[in-house]
């Protein structure tokens, strides 16, 4: 059997939707459906992101049992920058001292840029960029 | 610019990564990484998955903020009813009344989106589905 990651629903106050689709927009995903209160847009990848409102409101934490991080691959240390001010404009910054370079196994080199950040409903997201320096 | 969705980290119990692991590998992903409590597996179209025994305990709720479900895309009808059977084994039920047909997902009357939907030990809520022809 042959298999991979589809999609995720991403639960969301309704007020916050239209600010998922921007991101997503600026990131280069197409959207693929699209109703009240729910749509669904696609990376590159393949994997699509699927926003439905409202949240039952639970005040839910990411360190505990379930999804962590969601993480978005770039393809340039330009498009990481990119999206640094883009959220930036919108008063959002990088947490856990990002953005910032992590070392990855292997060559020198290669670099591992992220940023970190959370999303107006609290919901934790990376992107990064994993390539030569 | 174009980017894609490349990983999840997922926080789960660290007695339960053999539970992922065996059900990943059934589900014909690799294995990237493991080690005490964690394991990286990746699938067909190269995002991958990373369950880390680290969760705090808090109890989430899937329907709150945040991730509701997982879905996994398979290859054929008959490869969701292998992984209905193999969770039956497992002791884990089918939840709204799936393995069902959803036509109104479907992308048009000559195609189907079949789906089961499942918890995980975790009460992390989980898909597979094909998309495609009926």
């Amino acid at each position: 059997m042959e298999t991979s990651l589809d999609h995720i629903q991403v639960n969301v106050a309704p007020e916050n939707l239209p600010w998922y689709r921007g991101f997503l927009a600026f990131l280069g995903w197409e959207p693929v459906f699209e109703m009240d209160n729910y749509f669904g847009m696609r990376g590159a990848s393949g994997a699509s992101l699927w926003f439905s409102a409202p949240a039952n409101g639970a005040a839910n934490d990411y360190d505990g049992a379930g999804v962590n991080h969601v993480a978005i691959a770039a393809n340039s240390i330009a498009d990481v920058d990119a999206a640094i001010g883009y959220l930036a404009e919108r008063g959002i910054s990088g947490l856990f001292e990002t953005p910032r370079h992590r070392e990855v196994p292997g060559p020198e080199e290669r670099t591992y840029y992220q940023i970190m950040f959370e999303t107006p409903d609290r919901v934790l997201f990376e992107v990064h960029y994993i390539g030569p320096k | 610019m174009k980017t894609g969705l490349y990983h999840l980290q997922v926080n789960i119990a660290p007695e339960n990564v053999a539970f992922y692991r065996e059900l990943m590998a059934f589900l014909g992903w690799d294995t990237l990484y493991e080690t005490d409590g964690m394991l990286g597996v990746g699938g067909s179209n190269g995002a991958s998955l990373w369950f880390i025994g680290a969760s705090n305990g808090a109890a989430n709720d899937y329907d709150g903020p945040g991730m509701n479900h997982l879905g996994i895309g398979a290859e054929s009808i008959a490869d969701v009813d292998a992984v209905v059977a193999h969770l039956r084994e497992q002791g884990i039920a089918a939840l709204f009344e799936t393995p069902r047909h959803r036509p109104e997902f479907a992308s048009d009357e000559s195609s189907t989106y079949y789906q089961v939907m499942f918890k995980s030990p975790d009460n992390l809520l989980f898909e597979v589905v094909y998309t495609g022809p009926k």
